[in-house]
């Protein structure tokens, strides 16, 4: 596989920076907005974060309607009752402002509106016809990266799956990445969202997709998430790491937006959706067997996640002498799991619920995953069955 | 670092209040905007704008008043034909051709418009059609207009519906207005120019009837040109149409006598009203022109019988005072003459008492022509108690035995008494005058008295052979009298057909209705002017030398036929040419 083949990089306009939340109102008032349905969560409105960007809207002569109904794995549901709101408030324009459950429904809600017809309709890969209204993403999590990405994930209430709506017009207008709206997260949410980061950024990494450009941001984010998770949990107040963490983040997003990602995506959406479990948790337990299973298939790729993440030997480089893959590989699962230890989760999927019986119907669905086309290495169910048995 | 330069870097950098990546969404918005202005417009509109599909006429859009229109709501309207709203369109079937053609219409049949049936194709490259739509107030009338547009390389037809039905109902109207004054217009038995800058415009058939022109002569003329350069009365023509056209149109409606010319040169008198309207703001003038020719013909037929009657009066009166102081002249001069005459046994005596023979006074008598004197004194009373006898007829209804009459009978009896009177015998041979007979065969009789009217006809046709024979015929033109029988109808004392010897004119076929029996004698005699003409039938008047006629003999005739048998005697003439009497009598009704 050459580095040179045909590739495409979307990135929405962002601004990345202390106070970049407070340009909210410009951006919008910019975008020609001149009333907003403002979608966040209970959460995050708790924290203050919504009314403060409300109040930049409002600045700007932007009317605002506020949309809090959304859900840590955002609804089908939810997402048609916010674009009543959209379509009764008379709204032109669309502000989320929270994590990815937020910023998922606005996508969802953004196109349900541009385009009628059900959110689920728009399942799958530019199935999307037209442009949504103009939005605006404010992140408040280091984590899911909605903000700048192509995707958005939405439940499939009554099939109890994650859809995965991907198409280029999910890319928001603009994002306004400011790391100080995350001071606020507790611990486990920055824990959580931060492990999430990193599987984007390692399945970027190793994704079949992957491109000069996307592995820049992909190395970047592994390289900057890998210290700076640690530092925060160590000191949540602090912002300089909570910055590198929001940078990290953000430079995974940009890194898996455009290489997607790969089967711990697949398996995790599946969890979420027939379990409703919490997405970075899920990601962070499976992440080491992915990349166990996977890594044969990508040695070099893995090898330099393994240097990225501090692993020993793991590049034949300055004159040292490499490891051999299957201590590479060993060396890196385990480094995985430590950081998840570390960060603090160390329940295995039984203990989130999960029962044996569950496995074939959560790799069934997993195996419609479009992330897992992107996987370095070829899966079948049963492969993805042992994979789940492997994390119970 | 001065502000202005952080202001440029910010910018730069993308932190400017205004650096946002572009988006088409606010101008967008404004388009959008626009648009729902537009269609609020259209909404607003009352005529109905339909967008359809230019191959299938399916109707794409429409405004409000379509809707009304099609008694239709939108939902029903679109998607549907357009044929579906307007089933008068039912069947119809335009033709669009390939666009490219369309792009020139100009020369040639317009092979690559679309064609419709009862379309027409406007210049503009509209098709439009007019049809009625049923709705619940009766009908509509509505045009609808469509043309067809190319939108992003999509032909479509747009169709303007417009209610036309005030309109057309203000055009019928307006149409039968113009029927009901053209009708007054036609139907007026005065002739009626509409004129315009001096010329005439528009002329009535009254009009082309009494000049004797067409109507497209008439209206490239002035009203000059129908006129002699001379007005009797008034002078110039040209000066005086020019006055009275002018002062018509400042404003002021003028009423005059004028002269007009027939297309043959004929003169005829008419009275004009000239009055102004305003068309489209311009200034016409209104010119109504009444023939009076035959109003100052009975005019002068009513002033004639007032003087007759008054002047009859008059010489009845006188002949009645006259006749005794006559009476005893006469009677005085019979007197003498018997106390003269010998052998009476009262003169013996008083010859016998005087002491004077007789005979011997008889012989001086003689000898001095007292007789003679005594016979001239007799003879002249004679004839002026002729004279006052005829006076008193004037003014006495005469009590000869009436008849229902043959005209031509008597007229013919009145032919022979004249070739057999002395008197013309010795002066004019009547016999070296032609007579030309244009009787008219089934002409009633009239109720006369024979005598009466035999002595009319008479005295007229020895008028005649005085007249001719005082005229110098030249080598063609021989003497002769035209005598005609016929009969007239209406208005008594208006000839039918006058001036029958210019060749116009036609003999009234007889018929029960006929109201008179009318007799000409014409003769091609001298003829008379004008005022020999209007006083031919005053007593007294003649032309002929004195004593040849008491001037009584016409005056005569006029009250036996006017007085005696309520009829009427007329005399026309061309001085030079001819001279015509005729007489009218009643006429018996057929069946009656």
């Amino acid at each position: 596989m050459s580095d040179y083949e045909l590739r495409k990089f979307v990135a929405p306009e962002f601004v990345f920076g202390y106070g970049a939340a407070g340009l909210a109102g410009r951006h919008a008032r910019n975008l020609g907005a001149s009333r907003c349905l403002v979608v966040s969560d209970q959460g995050v409105a708790a924290a203050g974060h919504t009314e403060a960007v409300v109040r930049t809207l409002r600045d700007e002569g932007i009317a605002c309607a506020t949309f809090l109904g959304v859900s840590e794995n955002p609804r089908d549901t939810e997402v048609m009752q916010g674009s009543e709101v959209f379509r009764a408030e008379g709204c032109d324009a669309i502000v989320a402002v929270g994590g990815g459950s937020p910023m998922d429904c606005a996508k969802g809600i953004g196109i349900v509106v541009a385009n009628g017809g059900h959110v689920l309709d728009y399942e799958g890969v530019d199935a999307i016809p037209k442009p949504m209204p103009p939005l605006v993403c404010v992140p408040t999590t280091a984590g899911s990266s909605a903000d700048v990405s192509q995707f958005a994930i939405i439940r499939d209430t009554p099939r109890r799956v994650k859809i995965a709506i991907v198409s280029k017009a999910n890319v928001p207008d603009v994002a306004l990445v400011d790391p100080l709206t995350t001071l606020t997260k507790a611990r486990n949410l920055t824990a959580a969202t931060g492990l999430d980061a990193l599987t984007h950024a390692v399945e970027a990494y190793a994704s079949n997709a992957h491109s000069p450009v996307t592995d820049m941001f992909a190395l970047e984010a592994i390289r900057g998430i890998g210290t700076a998770l640690f530092d925060v949990l160590d000191d949540l107040r602090d912002r300089d790491a909570r910055a590198r963490m929001a940078l990290g983040s953000m430079n995974a997003g940009l890194a898996f937006s455009n290489a997607i990602l790969g089967a711990v995506h697949a398996l995790s959406h599946s969890l979420g959706g027939l379990l409703d479990l919490p997405h970075g948790e899920c990601n962070a337990l499976l992440l080491p067997f992915v990349v166990r299973r996977n890594f044969t298939a990508a040695p070099r790729r893995y090898r330099r996640v393994a240097e990225a993440l501090g692993v020993d030997g793991a590049l034949g480089a300055g004159g040292t002498l490499a490891a051999p893959d299957d201590e590479v590989r060993d060396a890196l699962f385990a480094r995985l799991g430590d950081m998840r230890r570390r960060a603090g989760f160390d329940k295995g999927l039984a203990q989130y619920g999960v029962t044996r019986g569950q496995l074939a119907e959560l790799a069934r669905l997993a195996l419609d995953d479009p992330c897992l086309s992107t996987n370095p290495a070829p899966l079948d169910a049963r492969e993805l069955e042992e994979l789940y048995a492997e994390a119970l | 670092m001065p502000k202005r330069s952080d202001d440029l870097r910010e910018k730069l950098i993308g932190l400017g209040q205004a650096s946002t990546r572009k988006s088409y969404y606010p101008e967008l918005k404004e388009r959008l905007q626009q648009l729902e202005l537009f269609r609020a417009l259209l909404e607003s509109a009352g005529d109905g704008v339909l967008l359809l599909d230019a191959d299938t006429l399916v109707v794409l859009d429409a405004n409000g008043a379509a809707c009304r229109f099609a008694g239709l709501p939108w939902e029903a309207l679109t998607g549907r034909p357009l044929a579906a709203a307007f089933p008068e369109l039912a069947g119809w079937k335009p033709r669009l051709a390939g666009g490219a053609e369309d792009a020139e219409p100009q020369d040639g049949p317009r092979t690559g418009a679309w064609h419709m049936a009862d379309a027409v194709p406007t210049a503009t490259g509209e098709e439009r059609r007019l049809i009625r739509q049923p709705s619940q107030g009766g009908g509509l009338w509505l045009e609808l207009a469509l043309k067809r547009h190319d939108i992003g390389g999509r032909p479509y037809v747009s169709c303007i519906a417009r209610d036309v039905s005030e309109r057309l109902r203000a055009e019928e109207e307006l149409r039968e207005s113009e029927r009901k004054y053209r009708a007054l217009f036609e139907a007026a038995n005065d002739a009626i120019f509409l004129i315009r800058d001096g010329l005439v415009r528009d002329a009535n058939r009254r009009a082309c009837e009494l000049f004797g022109r067409p109507l497209d002569q008439l209206t490239s003329m002035a009203p000059r040109d129908l006129s002699p350069p001379e007005q009797p009365r008034s002078g110039d023509t040209r000066l005086v149409e020019e006055m009275r056209l002018a002062k018509a149109l400042g404003g002021e409606p003028q009423f005059f006598e004028w002269t007009h010319l027939r297309a043959d040169g004929a003169p005829f008198d008419c009275e004009i009203s000239l009055s102004r309207f305003t068309l489209r703001g311009e200034p016409w003038l209104i010119a109504i022109i009444r023939d009076v020719t035959e109003q100052k013909k009975l005019r002068e037929i009513m002033v004639q019988t007032e003087k007759m009657m008054s002047v009859g009066g008059v010489a009845a009166g006188m002949a009645h005072e006259i006749n005794n102081p006559l009476s005893a002249i006469t009677q005085s001069a019979q007197n003498l003459q018997r106390r003269l005459a010998p052998g009476v046994p009262d003169n013996e005596a008083a010859a016998l008492m005087a002491g004077v023979d007789l005979e011997r006074v008889q012989h001086y008598f003689e000898l001095r022509g007292l007789a003679k004197l005594v016979t001239n004194i007799r003879e002249a009373c004679a004839r002026a108690a002729d004279i006052v006898r005829h006076m008193l007829d004037f003014a006495r209804r005469s009590d000869a035995e009436r008849s229902e009459c043959d005209l031509s009978v008597l007229l013919d009896r009145a032919v022979e008494l004249a070739e057999n009177d002395y008197d013309l015998k010795k002066r004019h041979d009547f016999r070296n005058i032609r007579i030309i007979r244009e009787y008219t065969p089934g002409t009633p009789r009239a109720e006369c008295a024979p005598t009466e009217i035999e002595q009319v006809l008479f005295n007229l046709l020895k008028n005649a052979s005085q007249a001719i024979s005082r005229k110098a015929y030249p080598q063609r033109e021989k003497p002769r009298v035209i005598l005609r029988v016929g009969t007239q109808r209406g208005v008594p004392g208006l000839p039918e057909g006058a001036g029958r010897s210019d060749g116009s004119g036609e003999p009234a076929t007889p018929g029960a209705d006929a109201d008179y029996v009318r007799v000409e004698v014409e003769d091609n005699g001298p003829g008379m002017d004008e005022r020999t003409r209007v006083r031919a039938f005053e007593p007294f008047f003649t032309t002929k030398p004195p004593g040849e006629g008491t001037g009584l003999g016409l005056s005569v005739s006029y009250f036996i036929v006017s007085r005696n048998h309520g009829g009427h005697i007329i005399v026309e003439s061309q001085p030079g040419l001819w001279c015509r009497f005729t007489v009218l009598l009643p006429a018996v009704r057929r069946g009656a």
